[in-house]
Parts: C-alpha cells; structure tokens; sequence
C-alpha cells in the first residue's frame, strides 16, 4: 500500500500548491470567490459530458468543465466590463446561473445516478487507483498528471509576467497608460483560475478547491510584505496542507478532504493570531510595548535630574499609576539608563533629556527640575 | 517665480470635439481644447465636472463617442513613452503588499519591457526619485503605512521615474499639507523649466493664479482656456461654479490679491 500512500500524497500536494498559486494572483486582485464560482459554474459542462458518455471519469468531464469555466470567465468579464454591475455582482450572477442550469441537468439525470456529492465533495482517496500507463510502464496517478500540467502552467505565467501581474492589480489604469494590457492580463488569470479548477476539481472536489483558493494565500498575505514572497509562502503552505492532510485523516479516521480543509482552517487561525507585523498577537505586543514606554515617558518628565532625586512613593502618588504599571515603568527607565537608584529616590540621567526633547510636551509646562526647585 | 512663457510653441495636447458618456448623458460635451507645451497647466472645475474623465480620455482609458485626442502630434498609443499618468490617490488598494519602492519602480516598467526584470540601475532610478521629493527613508517602507501626503509622494516619485515629456496629475495636492505642496510645485516649475509640461487637476481656486501658466475651466463642457492672466477671470468661474459662492468668494480674494500684486509691482 505505500505507493498508493505516496500518490495520494503527491496528488494532494500537486493539487493544493496549485490552487495555492492561482489563489493568492485571485486574492490580490480581490477575487478570491471566483474560485467558489467557477467550481459551480462548471456543473453544467459536467452533466452534458455526463449525458453523452455515461460517465464521470471520463476526459469529456474535464472538456466540458473547461468549456464551462470558459464561458463562465468569459461572461463575468463582459458584465463587469459593460460596469452594469460591479465585478463581485457580475460573478455572483453568472455562477448562480450556470449552477442553477447545473442543477437542472442533475435532476433531470437523477435516474442514471448522477451523484451531487461526488462532485461537490471529490474523491481523493480514489485518485490513486486511477494510473496512467505508457508501453508497459506505470507513470503514477492521472491526477497528478493533470494538475502538474497546470501547476506548471501557472508557475510559468507568474514567473514571466510577475511585474505585469503586481502592476495590473496594484493599479490597473497607470498598467494601461503605460501599455501594460491590464485587460489581457486580467483575463490570462482568470483563465489559469478556470483551468486550475477543473483540474483540481475532477481530483479533489469543489468544496476542497475553494478552501485550497483562499485559506494559504490569506494566510499568506498576513505574513507577507510583498508579493513575491505572498505567492511563494502559499504555495509552500499550501503543499504543505496537502501533505499534513493525509496523516491528519488517517490518525482521526476521517475523510482526507475533511482533513485537509481542517489543518488548512488551523493554519489560518495560527496565520491571524502569529502574523508578523498584522498578526493579532504582534499588534497587542506592540501596543503594550507602546504603551509601556509611554509610562516610562510620562515618569521621566516628573523626575529631577539633580540629587537627591524623588522618592519612590511620592512618584507613584504624583503620577496616579497602578502598582504594577509603575514598577514596570521604573523598570524600563533603569533598563534604558533613562534613570538611576539612590537609596530608594530615583534621578533621571543625561539620557532622559535627550529622549525627552524627541516628545511633543507643552513648552510652556514646568520640568520637574524647576518644579523642585520652585518648591524649595 | 520665473518667467512665464506667453506663446505657445506646439501644443503638448490637442483635443478636438470630444464628447464622452458612461451612460445616456455625456460628461464631457464637445470639448475642444489645446494644451501648450511646456507649462504648469491647471484643469479646475467642480465635482463631476469631468476632470478626471478628460485625463482618462487622453490616455485612453475611457473611450470617447466623437472626437479624437492627439499628444504631441500623435495618437497617444504612439506616444505612450512619452507620458507619466497619475491617477487619483483613492484609485488604488494602498493595502497591497509592497514598499514604497517598489511602487516607485512601476513606473520603470514600461521601459523595462514584457517578461524582463528590473535591475540594480532600475533600483537605484527609483531611489534617486524618492530623493527628489525628500522620502528617501521611506523606500522600504510598506506602503500601507505611509501618510496620504507621503502615498501622494510615492505617485509622484513613481511619474517621475517615468521621465515623460508630459505630466497628467489628478489631484495630486489631495490630502497634502502646505509645506509639501511646496516642494512639489518646485519640483513641478523645475520640469517646467526643462521644458516638460505638466497637466494638474488642482480644486484649490486660491492658489491657480501664483502657480499656475495655464488654465482649463471645465463643467462637462470646456467654459474657458487659456493662460491665467486671461482665463482665470471672475466671470469664467462664474460660469464655471454656477452660484457656488464659496468658490466665488475664493476666486474673488485670489483675483483681488493679483490685481493688488500687480499695482505694487508698477
Ligand atoms: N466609471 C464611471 N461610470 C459611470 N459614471 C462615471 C464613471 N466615472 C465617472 N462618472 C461620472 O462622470 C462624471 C464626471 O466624473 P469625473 O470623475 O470625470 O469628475 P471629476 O471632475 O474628476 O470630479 P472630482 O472633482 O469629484 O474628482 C460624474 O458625474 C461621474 O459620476
Ligand atoms: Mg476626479
């Protein structure tokens, strides 16, 4: 059984460093759902191929998916072009549309088995089974087969047009101004993501297509400060879902689509709280951090630069901090030289000045040097 | 401010009877119009009054229903080289994932060419133009975090790296404070004085008369162009605001101001 175990996971990288691909050039251009559309759209290109061979395992399905994912993409850019509707109303339409006619077709065929949930759901742990042969030789699954054809479709589309794609969907009308066919562009992607769909689809199933569309690019966005490494952390992200996903299946003794979608739902959890920079986790970090040398700041201003500085307690008092907050403060400024201990009164050093003059204060507010000494 | 230039010698953009439509109802109404080379030009007028729809139709981003546009003499698809487009600020998702140099470099790609990548020199030009409008030490900055003025800088940074013999600006003093407004418009004189032209879709009445050559009034149809001295008169903006009295009122101080200027000059 180990080969089989091999092609599966082979299979479930292909297909998931794929969509991952196809996934992050849609998010940029905020069309993730397309993914969520095409893989609906294509229903009814898959029943009529259905309908004139009598099965679903057949190359006719891959035909005519593709030409319904064609036409899908074909018509959502007319209607978004005409600016009737915007582009995410011009998706909604079509794809419901096509689904509708879809669903039409299905029960009108529902006496010679046409089975919904094999479409919607896929079957991955079948693709093993399915093995391409050529003179005597076994060149593994056909899945994989069909999804590293468009993997490396689309790695070559990104990698040659990487600049043309950044600009077309950072700003699309200076791309044009400049020459740069936005449009062409624009349909080149859309066309990859149809591709990508139908044959990711026919592996795994629409539902695990549009979760490998958005989850690792999302994630990846969060972690990412340019585009380059956005597309190269979801793919890697994405097979590496992939690859998890079986042994995730396989420990709880569930389906490996199940899995996959599962560990893909937990690294966007982790992506959203452990992100750098925008990750939940590093904007509270940074708050508190913020924050703490505020309060470090606000202690500085009321502290005497000449002996015999200011005692502890009176401190407290002055500013109205909380215990634990001032300790912390006091911590700080001793920490970053700001400020010395002598005999339990606290002395700003020759540092706090410079820190200090770097503040927006009130010029016209008294130092603590003065006011000491107006006290005296 | 140095000397203006009086005569046009060509004409960096000539439009001739352009009527353009989204819908039934056309934004802009057979509008004929030359742009001379070589100047500061404003294009003002009220929201809506088509501004942006005139700098879209030059570069052939809207499609007119008559009329054509020629820049430098040319269909603008054969002089594509020669022009630096900068589209309104809010035109773009400034949340994309890049630095500010990278935007900058953008405007390089059209030199650069299909499927080529830029190199170290195309770095060091996109550097040298953050320099030129004092944002160096932001170049590596994401450009989420940048300020509306600094994006606005970054724009400009990008149609400089461009080295176009036009300039098309829309609104590029949107969101920027006085000091910066400042330095752009002395980066803008500078190119003037290179003899480059430069087009600004500017709303700020009161400055149109010290910094500007030229002026377009616009409202859906052309109301008036011409240089400032002759085209920038109260009754031109009259019919350009309609009753607006704020605008009027703004343009009445700037016109007195000039008039006022110009007696203690004699
Ligand atoms: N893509 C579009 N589709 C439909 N109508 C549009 C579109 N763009 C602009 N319009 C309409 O065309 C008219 C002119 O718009 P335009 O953007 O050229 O005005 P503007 O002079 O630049 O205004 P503002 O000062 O607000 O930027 C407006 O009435 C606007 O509603
Ligand atoms: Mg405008």
């Amino acid at each position: 059984m180990i080969v089989e175990e091999f092609y599966l996971l082979l299979v479930a990288a292909t297909v998931a460093a794929n969509c991952a691909l196809i996934g992050s050039l849609l998010l940029l251009r905020k069309m993730v759902l397309l993914g969520d559309a095409l893989s609906h759209a294509m229903l009814p290109g898959i029943v009529v191929a259905f309908a004139i061979t009598g099965s679903l395992e057949s190359a006719g399905v891959l035909l005519g998916a593709s030409i319904f994912g064609l036409l899908a993409v074909a018509l959502i850019e007319r209607l978004a072009h005409t600016r009737l509707l915007e582009q995410d109303a011009a998706i909604g339409v079509v794809f419901t549309g096509l689904f509708a006619l879809g669903v039409l077709g299905v029960s009108y065929y529902r006496s010679v088995d046409l089975d919904l949930d094999c479409i919607l759901f896929g079957n991955i742990e079948l693709t093993p089974f399915d093995l391409v042969h050529w003179g005597g030789l076994t060149l593994g699954p056909r899945a994989f087969w069909v999804n590293a054809a468009t993997l490396a479709g689309n790695a070559l589309l990104t990698t040659l047009l990487f600049k043309e794609l950044k600009v077309s969907a950072f700003d699309p009308e200076f791309a044009h101004a400049q020459g740069l066919r936005p449009r062409l562009l624009h349909y080149l992607v859309m066309i990859a993501a149809a591709m990508t769909c139908v044959a990711a689809f026919s592996s795994v199933g629409a539902i695990l297509v549009v979760a490998m569309l958005a989850v690792p690019p999302a994630a990846a966005y969060l972690w990412s400060r340019s585009m380059a490494r956005m597309v190269v952390w979801s793919v890697l992200l994405g097979a590496a879902i992939g690859l998890v996903g079986y042994p995730v299946a396989y420990a709880i003794n569930c389906s490996v689509a199940g899995a996959i979608a599962l560990v893909s739902g937990i690294c966007l959890v982790f992506a959203i709280t452990l992100a750098p920079d925008r990750g939940l986790l590093a904007r509270w970090w940074a708050w508190r951090q913020a924050r703490l040398r505020t309060h470090a700041l606000l202690l500085l201003t009321h502290l005497p630069s000449r002996p015999p500085g200011v005692a502890l307690t009176e401190l407290r008092q002055r500013l109205g901090l909380s215990e634990r907050v001032f300790e912390a403060a006091v911590r700080y400024v001793q920490q970053h030289g700001l400020a010395e201990r002598h005999h339990g009164r606290l002395i700003a050093t020759e540092a706090a000045g410079r820190e200090l003059a770097d503040l927006p204060l009130d010029p016209s507010a008294q130092r603590a040097d003065e006011r000491e000494q107006a006290q005296r | 401010m140095s000397q203006r230039r009086t005569a046009a010698t060509t004409a960096a953009i000539e439009v001739h009877d352009l009527t353009v439509s989204y819908g039934a109802k056309p934004v802009l109404w057979d509008v004929d119009v030359l742009i001379p080379a070589g100047q500061i030009v404003a294009i003002v007028g009220p929201n809506g009054a088509g501004k942006s729809t005139l700098l879209k139709a030059i570069v052939g981003l809207v499609r007119p229903l008559t009329g054509w546009i020629k820049v430098f003499d040319a269909p603008f698809e054969q002089r594509r080289a020669w022009v630096a487009y900068v589209p309104q600020r809010e035109s773009v998702d400034w949340d994309f994932p890049t630095d500010a140099l990278d935007v900058v470099m953008m405007g390089l790609y059209g030199q650069i060419g299909w499927f080529r990548r830029p190199s170290r020199e195309h770095r060091q030009r996109a550097l040298q133009c953050l320099e030129q409008l004092g944002i160096a030490h932001l170049a590596q900055r994401q450009i989420s975090q940048l300020s509306g003025g600094q994006q606005q800088r970054v724009f400009l940074a990008r149609a400089l790296a461009q080295n176009p013999k036009l300039y098309l600006l829309d609104e590029p003093f949107a969101g920027v404070d006085a000091a910066t407004e400042d330095t752009i418009f002395r980066i803008l004189r500078q190119l003037r004085d290179q003899g480059r032209t430069v087009v600004v879709v500017h709303h700020d009445l009161q400055t149109v008369a010290d910094r500007f050559d030229y002026v377009v009034l616009l409202n859906l149809r052309l109301i008036a162009a011409g240089p400032v001295e002759e085209a920038f008169t109260a009754e031109n903006l009259q019919r350009t605001y309609g009753g607006r009295l704020t605008a009027l009122a703004y343009a009445a101080e700037t016109l007195l101001r000039r008039d006022v200027a110009r007696e203690s000059q004699r």
